[in-house]
């Protein structure tokens, strides 16, 4: 039986794929638009806050790799900022998109979930399309919902719950991932895709490293929807063999009880 | 042989010199000071740390470039103008997962790591350089080492005139072509036309605008002896020695053609990282703030393109000063002038 067709559309966009990928931190422009030409990713995010309009022929360059372009908020501390940064986006790259960050402490650059919330309502009310970077609490994310993204693999039981409890809304892991093992656990959790930047641009060989990721999330989204076995308490054989005695299993076990 | 130059700045200058050097008559065009990126940079020859991000192909020129700055300098009796000390590649303790990540890139790339990356840690280096005691480990980088900037302009200019290139200042050069430079509505012609603008020749070649602001603190005490890259995962800084106790401390890299003065954010940025790296610059004195824009293509890498009769020499983005002499020898080998 042919599989159904698995699209990924956020706010009714068909989206080419389910791995996003940031775009600070590359080597050149050009060894970005390697990358998106290897991993073929459904958008890209970038920051607009520091060239103050002054950087057309970077984005010109970004446009000319083909995904969609998202500006995100990266650096603003306080609603104002983030509206006013999400604003001056919106003229700059003609989008209502926004990949909203609220960073809470500077050092771990954890987002402020309060200011997050505060700053969501009000762009959403300003027609925007507004994708939330924060933690994998299940409050903050049913009053983000119905667009939410979650940070890091630290808690795969929180972020489990949390796909759980939010079936409906598109959730993307962003941030913390290092490995394409990373990206496929997240994919196989059944999260709607996967963002990440530093963990293809910093890597020795960026490119080759964006093909992984592109598997990887390929991987994890093909193992989710083909139904992943539950896990068991004790390894299961995955032939029986009836004519061994069930004690050939257990050598440890004879030996011990010698 | 007869050569036009478009572009007055720190590659118009060395070409011409070089040129002339080497008997032929040279005529530069130069737009004026006001675009010059030059003076807004520290000078670093850094053809190792560069390579945890750029090609082989840039460390083989930046390493070609650090045999022919003191040789070309002591020409004009100013090989003292390039110091090589080496330099520091270092980052504060919480930090030290970017050391790592940076000094492996490093590795991986350049061909004699031991040779290249040399660990110091602990009273080893403090001893080594005591304006570095407050971080547990360092690596030196013995290739590296500076031009002083300031200087090397002055002398460049000097040494083209001596060698009796003709200087055609206020002149913005309109197009190159093969064999012609179309300046203020004429067109002149040469055996060979060189374009070395940096933004200024845009729209002709793909380059954008890689706004870089640096500050000038004058902190007599620290004692700082050589260059010292400071890595963190957003904000990498680099600090540098001048003469009479001046540090450059730099650089933004920012995707923008805003040639306006140094932000309060950047200026941040770079002064708390200035303090971070060493509590006694908190007395210093801010002298100086420069802006550059730099001019870069796609990949960040100088590219020298030769045709006939005409080559260009751009987008020498953040490596003018570590790729210059050495993208300058090509061109000179490419009109049969080596």
């Amino acid at each position: 039986m042919a599989e159904d067709a698995d699209h990924f559309a956020i706010a009714g966009r068909r989206l080419a794929s389910r791995l996003l990928l940031g775009t600070s931190r590359y080597p050149s422009p050009a060894a970005l638009a390697d990358c998106v030409a290897r991993a073929g990713p459904g958008l890209l995010t970038v920051s607009v806050r520091r060239s103050a309009g002054g950087g057309n022929a970077f984005y010109e360059l970004l446009k000319e790799a083909g995904p969609p372009l998202v500006p995100n908020t990266a650096g603003c501390r306080t609603v104002a900022e983030a509206c006013r940064t999400a604003s001056m986006a919106r003229e700059l790259l003609g989008t209502n998109w926004v990949k909203l960050e609220l960073i809470g402490d500077d050092e771990t650059q954890a987002p402020d979930p309060f200011a997050l919330v505060e700053a969501a309502e009000q762009l959403l009310r300003e027609d925007y399309v507004v994708l939330a970077y924060c933690t994998e609490d299940l409050a903050l994310c049913t009053r983000l919902a119905p667009i939410g993204s979650g940070q890091g693999l630290n808690h795969p039981e929180r972020l489990a719950l949390l796909r759980q409890r939010l079936a409906g809304s598109v959730l993307v892991v962003d941030a913390g991932i290092g490995r394409p093992s990373d990206a496929a656990a997240a994919m196989e959790l059944g999260y709607d895709a996967v963002l990440l930047n530093t963990a293809v641009a910093l890597a020795r060989e960026p490119a080759p490293m964006a093909a992984a990721f592109r598997a990887a999330v390929d991987a994890g989204r093909t193992a989710y929807r083909a139904g992943i076995m539950p896990r068991h308490d004790m390894a299961q054989p995955s032939t029986l063999a009836p004519d061994i005695p069930v004690e050939r299993y257990h050598p440890h076990k004879e030996t011990q009880t010698q | 042989m007869r050569i036009g130059i478009a572009g007055g700045g720190l590659i118009g200058r060395l070409l011409a010199w070089r040129c002339a050097a080497a008997g032929a008559e040279v005529e530069v065009f130069d737009a004026g000071a006001a675009g010059r990126c030059a003076p807004a940079a520290a000078g670093m020859l850094a053809p190792v740390a560069e390579l945890a991000r750029a090609s082989r192909a840039l460390h083989a020129r930046g390493m070609e470039s650090c045999r022919l700055w003191p040789r070309w300098l002591a020409e004009e009796d100013a090989a003292g103008l390039c110091v090589q000390r080496g330099a520091w590649l270092t980052a504060h303790g919480r930090d030290r997962g970017e050391l790592e990540r940076v000094a492996d890139a490093i590795a991986a790339k350049v061909p004699d790591p031991d040779e290249h990356l040399i660990g110091y840690a602990g009273k080893e280096l403090a001893e080594m350089e005591p304006a570095l005691a407050g971080f547990e480990r360092a690596y030196l980088l013995p290739a590296e080492g500076q031009v002083l900037v300031d200087e090397v302009l002055e002398l460049l200019g000097g040494a083209a005139a001596r060698a009796g290139v003709s200087w055609r200042d206020g002149a913005a050069v309109e197009e190159v072509g093969p064999g012609r430079l179309r300046a203020a509505g004429t067109d002149k012609r040469y055996d060979w036309a060189c374009d070395c603008r940096g933004l200024g020749a845009r729209p002709a070649q793909q380059l954008r605008a890689v706004r870089g602001e640096c500050l000038h603190v004058h902190c007599p005490g620290l004692g700082l002896r050589r260059p010292t890259h400071v890595l963190h995962p957003r904000q990498p800084v680099y600090i540098v020695p001048r003469p009479a106790d001046v540090y450059v401390v730099g650089a933004t890299e920012i995707e923008s053609d805003d040639p306006g003065p140094v932000t309060v954010r950047s200026a941040l940025e770079l002064l708390g990282a200035a303090y971070a790296f060493n509590p006694l610059l908190a007395e210093g004195r801010v002298v100086d703030a420069r802006v550059g824009l730099r001019p870069a293509l796609p990949d960040n890498e100088p590219a020298l393109r030769v045709g006939d009769g005409e080559l260009a020499l751009s987008g020498m983005h953040r490596h003018g000063y570590l790729a210059g002499p050495a993208c300058v020898s090509e061109a000179l080998a490419a009109m049969g002038l080596a």
